[in-house]
């Protein structure tokens, strides 16, 4: 039999049980697209952070201060070996609006050179400049999500605890939960030292390895300096963590993993209904059409050419679904999605994977409509 | 064209053992028409079965042209089947879902023929039958005679050797009887097809040159 011919007559079977044959379609339509755009919703994002990592230019160095008796000033002596080096104080802290909406955010006390290591885009206003840090200025810069929360824009103010902040601009950071940035210099105003987090974080775009290793050098050689023989080692050891971004990436790559893991799952219970429709299905076709397969074998089929009919059948549903959930996806992608087709097609390849799992769901009942005798069946048709 | 020596059939029904045929053996010469007559359970359709390829007997020697079809394998039985053998039944074996024209096209399918000639000589044989004007029509759209007569041209469409037709007047009223009839005299005149119809109806084996009567899956005596 040809290739067109066993298209033709699987269509035409598949037709004649429309109603389950769509059902089937269908779960396999929502399974493959819920599994794909889950796929392609992590990768974007996973592949936006790391392109955004590599336009910095270089690599980002982060030094945790956990000594409690080291402060950022102790630490400003790394500007003048390394140009991007960003100082930071972090908090979790209400805020409130003067309408008395109150949220809780992530406040960060930094400077100005902020903004070039953490590529912040500026959507409204301005960032924090050094004459706001000169003059401790009670100044902030909110992200989107907390203006838009406290239906704040530039020039309003908000407050934090007892001290009020105007707002001098408003960052885009699509994604990201409430974020709030302050001069370093009043942060000591508005906060009590020890709910402090410190960091400062260096772009540099020598060798991180190296550069992360003369840090822990110049750290260990200054603290020891400063504190005596009796802190060396103690305080460097304890008192800094010194990591490079690769971390980041890593912790991307994990979640990747980790969303895998859960598109895995979806695979699974997918494989498990599709897979069982199409076996229920053709095993309805193959019983309905039992005499039919007595005459078919009868004028000539043979037991190879039935058994590729009805497996083609659950074969064509599966690539149907596929297919549909392929068009719906790429319409989402191409609207709402960004339209990153390749990564789309990447991930949509994966899922069809899964589609080739369901159509060979089809091999059990095809094998049985093969083995079917020829005269029995048109004898008790 | 047909040699079938002792040939018998056992059917296992759990236990026990149902012998079908016992010791059957004829002949059937290129061109002939003949009749296998018989009470129900007499092994008639067994019969037509094994001569269709569609059994393999227990014992006994089955040639067809002269080859012994008891060492073919499955898919050179189909092949046999395909090019060979025109079966005819009583409850015509139309496929629901497909036209009059596409019913007569299925053998073609199997033998690989493309669309276009397989319309060709599809419609060729309707018009042999006298069902042109029905070719787009779905079985049920059919009364019993057409769909029978649907069923002979698909028979017809591979130009076989041989037609096998089990009660092909069963579930016919007596006019379509008759026209379906005088298609496979006419066919067996003309064509010089060979044709074994097992039939109840005298009338009807009235048209074979031979008539073989079975009884309790033995060959009773031969008529004519």
């Amino acid at each position: 039999m040809r290739l067109s011919d066993y298209l033709y007559l699987a269509k035409k079977d598949l037709t004649n049980y429309r109603l389950r044959s769509s059902l089937i379609i269908l779960c396999i339509c929502v399974g493959i697209l819920s599994s794909t755009l889950n796929l392609y919703h992590t990768s974007k994002r996973a592949e936006e952070l790391i392109s955004s990592l590599e336009n910095l230019g270089g690599q980002m160095i982060s030094i945790w201060v956990q000594d409690k008796e080291i402060q950022l000033e102790d630490l400003f002596f790394l500007s003048s070996y390394f140009p991007y080096t960003s100082y930071e104080v972090s908090y979790w802290q209400d805020i409130r609006s003067f309408r008395k909406t109150k949220i809780s955010v992530s406040i960060i006390a930094t400077v100005p050179e902020y903004q070039q290591v953490h590529s912040v885009k500026i959507k409204e206003g301005r960032f924090i400049s050094s004459g706001d840090i000169n003059h401790r200025r009670k100044v902030c810069v909110v992200n989107t999500s907390v203006a838009s929360i406290l239906k704040i824009g530039v020039g309003k103010k908000i407050r934090i605890g007892e001290d009020e902040l105007r707002v001098i601009g408003l960052s885009k950071e699509e994604g990201m939960s409430g974020r709030v940035i302050i001069p370093l210099s009043i942060s000591n105003e508005i906060f009590e030292s020890d709910s402090r987090n410190l960091e400062v974080v260096i772009l540099t775009s020598g060798n991180p390895k190296a550069v992360k290793k003369e840090i822990e050098r110049m750290l260990k050689k200054r603290f020891s300096d400063k504190k005596g023989k009796t802190r060396q080692g103690f305080l460097f050891e304890r008192g800094f963590i010194v990591s490079i971004a690769e971390g980041l990436l890593e912790t991307i790559k994990n979640q990747r993993l980790t969303n895998r893991m859960i598109v895995l799952g979806i695979w699974v219970v997918t494989l498990i209904l599709a897979g069982g429709g199409i076996i229920n299905l053709i095993m309805l076709s193959v019983r309905q059409r039992y005499k039919e397969i007595g005459v078919m074998r009868a004028y000539g089929a043979k037991k190879e050419e039935i058994f590729h009919l009805f497996l083609l059948e659950g074969i064509l549903l599966s690539v149907y679904g596929l297919l549909l959930a392929g068009a719906i996806g790429a319409s989402y992608v191409c609207l709402f999605g960004g339209c990153k087709f390749l990564i789309f097609l990447r991930e949509l390849l994966w899922s069809s994977i899964v589609c080739i799992g369901i159509g060979i769901c089809g091999y059990f009942p095809a094998r049985l409509a093969a083995g079917i005798s020829p005269s029995e069946a048109i004898r008790n048709a | 064209m047909i040699e079938m020596t002792n040939i018998s059939k056992v059917y296992q029904m759990g236990e026990k053992k149902v012998e079908a045929l016992r010791e059957v053996s004829m002949k059937i010469e290129p061109g002939e028409f003949i009749a296998i007559m018989g009470p129900s359970g007499s092994g008639k359709s067994t019969l037509l079965a094994i001569m269709g390829c569609l059994e393999i007997p227990t014992s006994g020697r089955y040639l067809f042209d002269k080859k012994d079809v008891s060492n073919l394998t499955d898919d050179e039985l189909s092949l046999l089947r395909n090019e060979k053998i025109g079966f005819v039944f009583q409850a015509f074996h139309l496929l629901p879902r497909f036209s009059a024209l596409e019913n007569v096209e299925l053998p073609l399918i199997y033998k690989k023929v493309a669309k276009d000639e397989r319309e060709e000589r599809a419609i060729a044989c309707l018009k042999q039958v006298g069902l042109e004007h029905r070719i787009k029509h779905a079985p049920t759209q059919l009364s019993g005679g057409e769909q029978q007569r649907v069923a002979i041209a698909r028979a017809l469409v591979n130009s076989p050797r041989i037609i096998l037709a089990d009660e092909p007047t069963g579930n016919l009223d007596s006019t379509s009887a008759q026209e379906v009839m005088d298609i496979l005299s006419l066919l067996n005149q003309d064509k010089k097809i060979t044709i074994a119809v097992v039939t109840h109806n005298p009338l009807i084996a009235e048209r074979a040159k031979k008539v073989y009567h079975l009884k309790d899956g033995q060959l009773v005596n031969e008529a004519k």
